[in-house]
Protein backbone atom coordinates (compact mmCIF):
# COMPACT_ATOMS: atom_id res chain seq x y z
CA UNK A 1 0.00 0.00 0.00
CA UNK A 2 1.26 3.42 -1.01
CA UNK A 3 1.29 6.27 1.50
CA UNK A 4 1.12 10.05 0.98
CA UNK A 5 0.83 12.51 3.88
CA UNK A 6 -0.39 9.62 6.04
CA UNK A 7 -3.10 8.76 3.51
CA UNK A 8 -3.05 5.11 2.40
CA UNK A 9 -3.71 4.31 -1.25
CA UNK A 10 -4.75 0.66 -1.81
CA UNK A 11 -2.87 -1.24 -4.51
CA UNK A 12 -4.48 -1.25 -7.91
CA UNK A 13 -2.41 -2.00 -11.01
CA UNK A 14 -4.75 -0.06 -13.31
CA UNK A 15 -5.18 3.08 -11.22
CA UNK A 16 -2.24 3.24 -8.86
CA UNK A 17 0.67 2.42 -11.12
CA UNK A 18 4.20 3.65 -10.56
CA UNK A 19 3.69 6.88 -12.52
CA UNK A 20 0.57 7.78 -10.58
CA UNK A 21 2.40 7.08 -7.31
CA UNK A 22 5.28 9.29 -8.40
CA UNK A 23 2.91 12.07 -9.40
CA UNK A 24 1.16 11.99 -6.04
CA UNK A 25 4.41 11.71 -4.06
CA UNK A 26 5.81 14.75 -5.83
CA UNK A 27 2.98 16.83 -4.34
CA UNK A 28 2.21 18.27 -7.79
CA UNK A 29 -1.04 16.39 -8.27
CA UNK A 30 -3.90 18.80 -7.46
CA UNK A 31 -1.32 20.94 -5.66
CA UNK A 32 -3.35 24.17 -5.40
CA UNK A 33 -6.39 22.27 -4.22
CA UNK A 34 -4.36 20.46 -1.56
CA UNK A 35 -2.74 23.66 -0.28
CA UNK A 36 -6.02 25.45 0.30
CA UNK A 37 -7.92 22.67 2.10
CA UNK A 38 -6.50 23.08 5.64
CA UNK A 39 -7.17 26.83 5.49
CA UNK A 40 -10.94 26.44 5.59
CA UNK A 41 -11.91 22.83 6.41
CA UNK A 42 -13.12 22.70 10.02
CA UNK A 43 -14.25 19.71 12.13
CA UNK A 44 -17.92 20.62 11.66
CA UNK A 45 -17.62 20.60 7.86
CA UNK A 46 -20.15 18.42 6.07
CA UNK A 47 -18.68 18.08 2.62
CA UNK A 48 -20.09 17.05 -0.73
CA UNK A 49 -17.41 16.55 -3.35
CA UNK A 50 -18.18 16.41 -7.05
CA UNK A 51 -15.52 14.71 -9.13
CA UNK A 52 -13.72 12.52 -6.62
CA UNK A 53 -11.03 11.27 -9.03
CA UNK A 54 -8.56 8.96 -7.37
CA UNK A 55 -9.76 9.98 -3.89
CA UNK A 56 -6.81 12.20 -2.98
CA UNK A 57 -8.83 15.31 -2.10
CA UNK A 58 -11.58 13.46 -0.25
CA UNK A 59 -8.93 11.45 1.60
CA UNK A 60 -6.96 14.54 2.64
CA UNK A 61 -10.18 16.29 3.64
CA UNK A 62 -11.16 13.34 5.84
CA UNK A 63 -7.65 13.33 7.32
CA UNK A 64 -8.12 16.96 8.35
CA UNK A 65 -11.18 15.81 10.29
CA UNK A 66 -14.68 16.51 9.07
CA UNK A 67 -18.15 15.72 10.29
CA UNK A 68 -19.12 13.94 7.07
CA UNK A 69 -17.83 13.44 3.54
CA UNK A 70 -19.90 12.50 0.49
CA UNK A 71 -17.98 11.93 -2.72
CA UNK A 72 -19.73 11.80 -6.07
CA UNK A 73 -17.74 10.26 -8.92
CA UNK A 74 -19.11 9.41 -12.38
CA UNK A 75 -16.45 6.87 -13.33
CA UNK A 76 -17.51 3.52 -11.77
CA UNK A 77 -13.95 2.25 -11.53
CA UNK A 78 -12.82 5.35 -9.63
CA UNK A 79 -15.89 5.36 -7.40
CA UNK A 80 -15.07 1.80 -6.35
CA UNK A 81 -11.45 2.75 -5.72
CA UNK A 82 -12.39 5.75 -3.54
CA UNK A 83 -14.56 3.45 -1.46
CA UNK A 84 -11.58 1.11 -0.97
CA UNK A 85 -9.39 4.09 -0.07
CA UNK A 86 -11.86 5.30 2.55
CA UNK A 87 -12.00 1.76 3.96
CA UNK A 88 -8.23 1.34 4.03
CA UNK A 89 -7.94 4.56 6.03
CA UNK A 90 -10.76 3.63 8.43
CA UNK A 91 -12.87 6.64 7.46
CA UNK A 92 -16.36 5.79 8.64
CA UNK A 93 -18.23 9.05 8.18
CA UNK A 94 -18.09 8.85 4.38
CA UNK A 95 -20.25 7.90 1.45
CA UNK A 96 -19.29 7.36 -2.19
CA UNK A 97 -21.93 7.75 -4.88
CA UNK A 98 -21.30 6.56 -8.43
CA UNK A 99 -23.36 9.08 -10.36
CA UNK A 100 -23.46 12.38 -12.16
CA UNK A 101 -24.96 15.04 -9.90
CA UNK A 102 -26.79 17.88 -11.63
CA UNK A 103 -29.01 20.71 -10.38
CA UNK A 104 -32.51 19.35 -9.92
CA UNK A 105 -34.08 20.78 -13.09
CA UNK A 106 -31.15 19.67 -15.24
CA UNK A 107 -31.22 16.21 -13.67
CA UNK A 108 -34.92 15.83 -14.48
CA UNK A 109 -34.34 16.91 -18.06
CA UNK A 110 -31.43 14.46 -18.44
CA UNK A 111 -33.39 11.34 -17.43
CA UNK A 112 -32.26 8.38 -15.34
CA UNK A 113 -28.79 8.02 -16.81
CA UNK A 114 -26.44 9.72 -19.22
CA UNK A 115 -23.34 8.84 -21.20
CA UNK A 116 -20.00 9.53 -19.53
CA UNK A 117 -16.83 9.54 -21.62
CA UNK A 118 -14.02 7.70 -19.89
CA UNK A 119 -10.53 8.60 -21.08
CA UNK A 120 -6.95 7.72 -20.17
CA UNK A 121 -5.65 9.28 -18.05
CA UNK A 122 -8.86 9.21 -16.05
CA UNK A 123 -8.69 12.85 -14.97
CA UNK A 124 -9.87 14.13 -18.35
CA UNK A 125 -12.99 11.94 -18.36
CA UNK A 126 -16.00 14.07 -19.06
CA UNK A 127 -19.72 14.41 -19.78
CA UNK A 128 -18.70 16.09 -23.03
CA UNK A 129 -17.44 13.93 -25.88
CA UNK A 130 -13.65 14.37 -26.02
CA UNK A 131 -12.46 15.76 -29.35
CA UNK A 132 -8.89 14.52 -29.41
CA UNK A 133 -8.72 11.70 -26.92
CA UNK A 134 -9.73 8.05 -27.23
CA UNK A 135 -12.62 7.19 -24.96
CA UNK A 136 -15.16 4.59 -24.07
CA UNK A 137 -18.71 5.39 -23.09
CA UNK A 138 -20.34 4.24 -19.91
CA UNK A 139 -23.91 5.01 -18.84
CA UNK A 140 -23.96 6.67 -15.42
CA UNK A 141 -26.97 7.27 -13.15
CA UNK A 142 -28.08 10.90 -12.86
CA UNK A 143 -28.95 12.24 -9.43
CA UNK A 144 -30.25 15.57 -8.20
CA UNK A 145 -27.49 17.61 -6.58
CA UNK A 146 -29.99 19.34 -4.29
CA UNK A 147 -31.11 15.97 -2.99
CA UNK A 148 -27.54 14.96 -2.27
CA UNK A 149 -26.80 18.27 -0.53
CA UNK A 150 -29.96 17.97 1.56
CA UNK A 151 -29.43 14.34 2.51
CA UNK A 152 -25.80 15.02 3.44
CA UNK A 153 -26.79 18.20 5.34
CA UNK A 154 -23.87 19.70 3.47
CA UNK A 155 -22.31 23.05 4.34
CA UNK A 156 -19.31 22.69 2.03
CA UNK A 157 -19.13 21.87 -1.69
CA UNK A 158 -15.87 20.83 -3.33
CA UNK A 159 -15.98 20.61 -7.08
CA UNK A 160 -13.52 19.54 -9.77
CA UNK A 161 -15.56 18.46 -12.78
CA UNK A 162 -13.54 19.42 -15.85
CA UNK A 163 -15.65 22.34 -17.09
CA UNK A 164 -19.00 20.93 -15.94
CA UNK A 165 -18.99 23.76 -13.39
CA UNK A 166 -20.02 26.18 -16.17
CA UNK A 167 -23.73 25.40 -15.74
CA UNK A 168 -23.61 23.80 -12.31
CA UNK A 169 -24.84 26.81 -10.37
CA UNK A 170 -27.70 27.77 -12.68
CA UNK A 171 -30.80 27.34 -10.59
CA UNK A 172 -28.94 25.47 -7.85
CA UNK A 173 -30.09 26.18 -4.33
CA UNK A 174 -26.90 26.95 -2.38
CA UNK A 175 -28.59 28.37 0.72
CA UNK A 176 -27.21 25.69 3.05
CA UNK A 177 -23.61 26.12 1.92
CA UNK A 178 -20.98 28.32 3.50
CA UNK A 179 -18.02 27.30 1.32
CA UNK A 180 -17.77 26.41 -2.35
CA UNK A 181 -14.28 25.25 -3.30
CA UNK A 182 -14.11 25.22 -7.04
CA UNK A 183 -11.47 24.24 -9.53
CA UNK A 184 -11.97 26.33 -12.67
CA UNK A 185 -11.32 24.99 -16.17
CA UNK A 186 -11.25 28.19 -18.20
CA UNK A 187 -9.73 26.52 -21.28
CA UNK A 188 -12.55 24.00 -21.45
CA UNK A 189 -15.50 26.23 -20.67
CA UNK A 190 -14.37 29.63 -21.94
CA UNK A 191 -13.92 33.00 -20.27
CA UNK A 192 -17.62 33.93 -20.39
CA UNK A 193 -18.40 30.92 -18.22
CA UNK A 194 -15.86 32.07 -15.62
CA UNK A 195 -17.44 35.49 -15.53
CA UNK A 196 -20.87 33.84 -15.30
CA UNK A 197 -19.87 31.65 -12.33
CA UNK A 198 -18.42 34.59 -10.40
CA UNK A 199 -21.47 36.80 -11.05
CA UNK A 200 -23.80 33.98 -10.14
CA UNK A 201 -22.10 33.06 -6.86
CA UNK A 202 -21.56 36.69 -5.93
CA UNK A 203 -25.29 37.28 -6.42
CA UNK A 204 -26.03 34.19 -4.31
CA UNK A 205 -24.19 35.73 -1.34
CA UNK A 206 -20.71 34.26 -1.76
CA UNK A 207 -17.46 36.16 -2.22
CA UNK A 208 -14.05 35.37 -3.62
CA UNK A 209 -11.91 34.42 -0.62
CA UNK A 210 -8.39 35.76 -1.10
CA UNK A 211 -7.00 33.89 1.89
CA UNK A 212 -7.43 30.52 0.16
CA UNK A 213 -7.91 31.06 -3.59
CA UNK A 214 -4.95 30.28 -5.79
CA UNK A 215 -5.08 30.35 -9.57
CA UNK A 216 -7.53 27.77 -10.89
CA UNK A 217 -8.74 26.87 -7.40
CA UNK A 218 -11.13 29.45 -5.97
CA UNK A 219 -12.80 29.42 -2.60
CA UNK A 220 -16.13 31.21 -2.45
CA UNK A 221 -17.13 31.93 1.13
CA UNK A 222 -20.53 33.04 2.31
CA UNK A 223 -20.75 36.73 3.09
CA UNK B 1 26.85 52.49 16.20
CA UNK B 2 25.12 55.47 14.65
CA UNK B 3 27.54 55.65 11.74
CA UNK B 4 26.87 52.03 10.82
CA UNK B 5 23.11 52.52 10.73
CA UNK B 6 23.58 55.71 8.69
CA UNK B 7 25.67 53.91 6.07
CA UNK B 8 23.00 51.20 6.02
CA UNK B 9 20.61 53.58 4.35
CA UNK B 10 23.03 55.96 2.65
CA UNK B 11 23.91 53.73 -0.25
CA UNK B 12 22.02 52.49 -3.28
CA UNK B 13 19.94 49.40 -2.49
CA UNK B 14 19.08 46.84 -5.16
CA UNK B 15 15.85 44.83 -5.00
CA UNK B 16 14.85 42.43 -7.78
CA UNK B 17 17.12 44.28 -10.18
CA UNK B 18 15.76 47.74 -9.29
CA UNK B 19 18.09 50.30 -7.71
CA UNK B 20 16.92 52.67 -4.98
CA UNK B 21 18.86 55.86 -4.24
CA UNK B 22 19.20 56.78 -0.56
CA UNK B 23 16.63 59.13 0.94
CA UNK B 24 16.42 58.91 4.73
CA UNK B 25 12.84 60.23 4.83
CA UNK B 26 11.57 57.54 2.45
CA UNK B 27 14.02 54.65 2.53
CA UNK B 28 13.79 54.28 6.29
CA UNK B 29 15.61 51.37 7.95
CA UNK B 30 12.38 49.37 7.85
CA UNK B 31 11.88 49.93 4.11
CA UNK B 32 15.58 49.28 3.49
CA UNK B 33 15.35 45.93 5.26
CA UNK B 34 12.39 44.83 3.15
CA UNK B 35 14.17 45.87 -0.02
CA UNK B 36 17.41 44.12 0.92
CA UNK B 37 15.56 40.92 1.77
CA UNK B 38 14.02 41.10 -1.73
CA UNK B 39 10.59 40.65 -0.15
CA UNK B 40 9.17 44.08 -1.00
CA UNK B 41 5.87 43.63 -2.92
CA UNK B 42 6.70 39.94 -3.30
CA UNK B 43 3.25 39.02 -4.52
CA UNK B 44 3.30 41.58 -7.31
CA UNK B 45 6.75 40.46 -8.39
CA UNK B 46 5.53 36.87 -8.51
CA UNK B 47 2.28 37.64 -10.34
CA UNK B 48 3.54 40.24 -12.81
CA UNK B 49 6.75 38.32 -13.44
CA UNK B 50 4.76 35.55 -15.12
CA UNK B 51 3.00 37.84 -17.61
CA UNK B 52 4.26 38.82 -21.02
CA UNK B 53 4.35 42.59 -20.85
CA UNK B 54 7.00 43.60 -23.35
CA UNK B 55 6.21 47.07 -24.74
CA UNK B 56 2.78 47.09 -23.06
CA UNK B 57 1.96 50.65 -21.88
CA UNK B 58 0.80 50.52 -18.28
CA UNK B 59 -0.97 52.78 -15.81
CA UNK B 60 -0.03 52.20 -12.19
CA UNK B 61 -2.35 53.39 -9.43
CA UNK B 62 -0.63 53.60 -6.06
CA UNK B 63 2.94 53.74 -7.30
CA UNK B 64 4.60 53.90 -3.86
CA UNK B 65 8.38 54.24 -4.14
CA UNK B 66 8.42 53.33 -7.83
CA UNK B 67 9.42 49.73 -7.34
CA UNK B 68 6.68 48.03 -9.37
CA UNK B 69 6.90 50.56 -12.23
CA UNK B 70 10.68 50.11 -12.41
CA UNK B 71 10.33 46.33 -12.23
CA UNK B 72 7.81 46.52 -15.07
CA UNK B 73 9.90 48.77 -17.31
CA UNK B 74 13.26 47.22 -16.39
CA UNK B 75 13.36 43.43 -16.01
CA UNK B 76 9.92 42.88 -17.60
CA UNK B 77 10.55 45.37 -20.45
CA UNK B 78 7.02 46.78 -20.35
CA UNK B 79 6.23 49.99 -22.22
CA UNK B 80 6.18 53.32 -20.42
CA UNK B 81 4.49 53.17 -17.03
CA UNK B 82 2.41 56.18 -16.02
CA UNK B 83 2.52 56.34 -12.24
CA UNK B 84 -0.22 57.85 -10.12
CA UNK B 85 0.61 58.38 -6.46
CA UNK B 86 -1.42 60.31 -3.89
CA UNK B 87 1.51 60.97 -1.57
CA UNK B 88 3.25 64.08 -3.00
CA UNK B 89 6.53 63.29 -1.25
CA UNK B 90 6.77 59.97 -3.07
CA UNK B 91 6.17 61.41 -6.57
CA UNK B 92 9.54 63.12 -6.70
CA UNK B 93 11.24 60.02 -5.35
CA UNK B 94 9.61 57.77 -7.98
CA UNK B 95 11.05 60.01 -10.72
CA UNK B 96 14.44 59.75 -9.03
CA UNK B 97 14.21 55.93 -8.96
CA UNK B 98 13.30 55.85 -12.65
CA UNK B 99 16.31 58.05 -13.46
CA UNK B 100 18.65 55.97 -11.32
CA UNK B 101 17.59 52.90 -13.27
CA UNK B 102 17.94 54.59 -16.66
CA UNK B 103 14.21 54.34 -17.36
CA UNK B 104 12.17 56.82 -19.37
CA UNK B 105 8.67 57.39 -18.05
CA UNK B 106 6.22 60.28 -17.74
CA UNK B 107 6.62 62.28 -14.52
CA UNK B 108 4.46 60.66 -11.79
CA UNK B 109 1.04 62.21 -11.41
CA UNK B 110 0.24 63.38 -7.89
CA UNK B 111 -3.46 62.65 -7.66
CA UNK B 112 -6.27 60.58 -6.25
CA UNK B 113 -8.35 59.00 -9.01
CA UNK B 114 -12.12 59.05 -8.91
CA UNK B 115 -14.78 56.99 -10.63
CA UNK B 116 -16.99 58.82 -13.15
CA UNK B 117 -19.90 58.51 -10.73
CA UNK B 118 -18.03 59.96 -7.73
CA UNK B 119 -18.78 63.53 -6.80
CA UNK B 120 -15.92 65.83 -7.77
CA UNK B 121 -15.18 67.99 -4.70
CA UNK B 122 -15.40 71.74 -5.31
CA UNK B 123 -11.81 72.22 -4.18
CA UNK B 124 -10.78 69.39 -6.55
CA UNK B 125 -8.80 67.92 -3.70
CA UNK B 126 -9.38 65.22 -1.10
CA UNK B 127 -7.73 64.65 2.27
CA UNK B 128 -5.22 61.81 2.12
CA UNK B 129 -3.73 60.30 5.26
CA UNK B 130 -0.02 59.62 5.00
CA UNK B 131 1.01 56.94 7.46
CA UNK B 132 4.28 55.60 8.72
CA UNK B 133 5.03 53.18 7.07
CA UNK B 134 3.99 54.92 3.85
CA UNK B 135 2.52 51.75 2.29
CA UNK B 136 -0.56 51.93 4.50
CA UNK B 137 -1.40 55.51 3.51
CA UNK B 138 -5.06 55.81 2.64
CA UNK B 139 -8.07 57.97 1.77
CA UNK B 140 -9.97 55.97 4.35
CA UNK B 141 -9.40 55.45 8.02
CA UNK B 142 -5.64 55.22 8.78
CA UNK B 143 -6.51 53.19 11.89
CA UNK B 144 -3.72 52.57 14.35
CA UNK B 145 -0.98 54.14 12.24
CA UNK B 146 0.51 57.55 13.09
CA UNK B 147 -0.27 59.84 10.18
CA UNK B 148 -0.38 63.33 8.75
CA UNK B 149 -3.11 64.52 6.43
CA UNK B 150 -2.51 66.35 3.14
CA UNK B 151 -4.87 67.66 0.45
CA UNK B 152 -4.32 65.82 -2.83
CA UNK B 153 -5.62 66.82 -6.29
CA UNK B 154 -8.44 64.65 -7.68
CA UNK B 155 -8.62 63.36 -11.26
CA UNK B 156 -11.16 61.24 -13.12
CA UNK B 157 -9.69 57.78 -13.70
CA UNK B 158 -11.28 57.72 -17.17
CA UNK B 159 -9.30 60.85 -18.14
CA UNK B 160 -6.05 59.47 -16.75
CA UNK B 161 -6.55 56.22 -18.69
CA UNK B 162 -7.21 58.14 -21.91
CA UNK B 163 -4.12 60.35 -21.47
CA UNK B 164 -1.85 57.44 -20.60
CA UNK B 165 -2.94 55.23 -23.51
CA UNK B 166 -2.47 52.28 -21.17
CA UNK B 167 -3.40 48.75 -22.22
CA UNK B 168 -3.08 47.52 -18.66
CA UNK B 169 -3.65 48.85 -15.15
CA UNK B 170 -1.69 47.75 -12.10
CA UNK B 171 -3.42 48.84 -8.92
CA UNK B 172 -2.53 48.73 -5.24
CA UNK B 173 -4.46 51.49 -3.48
CA UNK B 174 -5.20 50.14 -0.01
CA UNK B 175 -8.94 49.71 -0.29
CA UNK B 176 -9.96 52.50 -2.67
CA UNK B 177 -10.38 49.84 -5.38
CA UNK B 178 -13.96 49.29 -4.17
CA UNK B 179 -14.88 52.80 -5.33
CA UNK B 180 -12.66 53.87 -8.19
CA UNK B 181 -13.72 51.22 -10.75
CA UNK B 182 -17.50 51.49 -10.38
CA UNK B 183 -17.94 53.83 -13.41
CA UNK B 184 -14.96 54.00 -15.74
CA UNK B 185 -14.26 54.40 -19.44
CA UNK B 186 -11.68 51.63 -19.76
CA UNK B 187 -10.82 52.44 -23.39
CA UNK B 188 -7.92 50.26 -24.57
CA UNK B 189 -7.35 48.63 -21.17
CA UNK B 190 -7.45 44.83 -21.56
CA UNK B 191 -5.96 43.73 -18.24
CA UNK B 192 -6.15 44.95 -14.66
CA UNK B 193 -3.83 43.47 -12.05
CA UNK B 194 -5.31 44.31 -8.71
CA UNK B 195 -4.18 43.91 -5.14
CA UNK B 196 -7.27 43.16 -3.05
CA UNK B 197 -7.54 44.32 0.58
CA UNK B 198 -10.25 42.13 2.11
CA UNK B 199 -9.06 43.05 5.61
CA UNK B 200 -10.07 46.64 4.97
CA UNK B 201 -13.50 46.15 3.43
CA UNK B 202 -14.60 42.53 3.96
CA UNK B 203 -16.70 40.45 1.61
CA UNK B 204 -18.97 43.37 0.71
CA UNK B 205 -16.02 45.24 -0.73
CA UNK B 206 -14.89 42.17 -2.69
CA UNK B 207 -18.36 42.00 -4.21
CA UNK B 208 -18.16 45.65 -5.27
CA UNK B 209 -14.80 45.09 -6.94
CA UNK B 210 -15.77 41.92 -8.81
CA UNK B 211 -19.16 43.32 -9.83
CA UNK B 212 -17.57 46.47 -11.19
CA UNK B 213 -15.19 44.50 -13.39
CA UNK B 214 -17.86 42.02 -14.43
CA UNK B 215 -20.03 44.92 -15.62
CA UNK B 216 -17.30 45.94 -18.06
CA UNK B 217 -16.76 42.40 -19.36
CA UNK B 218 -13.69 41.49 -17.33
CA UNK B 219 -13.22 37.98 -15.95
CA UNK B 220 -10.96 36.32 -13.35
CA UNK B 221 -7.85 35.02 -15.09
CA UNK B 222 -7.07 31.73 -13.38
CA UNK B 223 -3.62 31.38 -14.89
CA UNK B 224 -2.19 34.49 -13.23
CA UNK B 225 -4.29 35.21 -10.14
CA UNK B 226 -3.21 34.16 -6.70
CA UNK B 227 -4.79 35.07 -3.37
CA UNK B 228 -5.03 38.83 -3.04
CA UNK B 229 -3.36 39.44 -6.40
CA UNK B 230 -6.06 39.08 -9.04
CA UNK B 231 -5.71 39.55 -12.77
CA UNK B 232 -8.90 40.66 -14.47
CA UNK B 233 -8.82 40.15 -18.22
CA UNK B 234 -11.35 41.71 -20.57
CA UNK B 235 -13.42 39.62 -22.97
CA UNK B 236 -12.72 40.47 -26.62
CA UNK B 237 -14.75 43.42 -27.94
CA UNK B 238 -16.74 41.17 -30.30
CA UNK B 239 -17.89 38.96 -27.42
CA UNK B 240 -18.69 41.96 -25.24
CA UNK B 241 -20.89 43.37 -27.98
CA UNK B 242 -22.72 40.05 -28.36
CA UNK B 243 -23.37 40.05 -24.63
CA UNK B 244 -24.53 43.66 -24.67
CA UNK B 245 -21.65 44.87 -22.48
Amino acid sequence: MFDYKGLKFPDDPRLMGERMQQLISSGRYEREEQTGLPRFIKPDARVVELGGGIGLISGLTCKLGVSHMTTVEANPMLAAYIERLHGANDFTNTQVINAVALPHAQAQAAGASMPFYVTRPFWSSSLVEPKRKKYRITQVPVVSLEEILTRAEANTLICDIEGGEAQLFDGLDVASLRHIYLEMHTKKMGAEAVRHIFSHLHTAGFTYDETVSNGPVVLFSRL
Amino acid sequence: MASASLSDTAEMITCQGVQFPPDPAIITPRVATKLRRQTYEGMEVHGLGRMSLEDVPILELGAGIGFVSSFLMGPLRAGPVTCVEANPALCGYIAQVHRANGLTAPHPINAVCLSDSAEMPESRTLPFHITDPFWSSTLGNPGKYPHETVQVPTRRLSDVIAESGAAMIVCDIEGAETEVFTEVEFGPVERVYLELHTRRYGGEGILRVFNAFSKYGFFYDQSLSQGGGVLFRRLPRRKRRLMGL
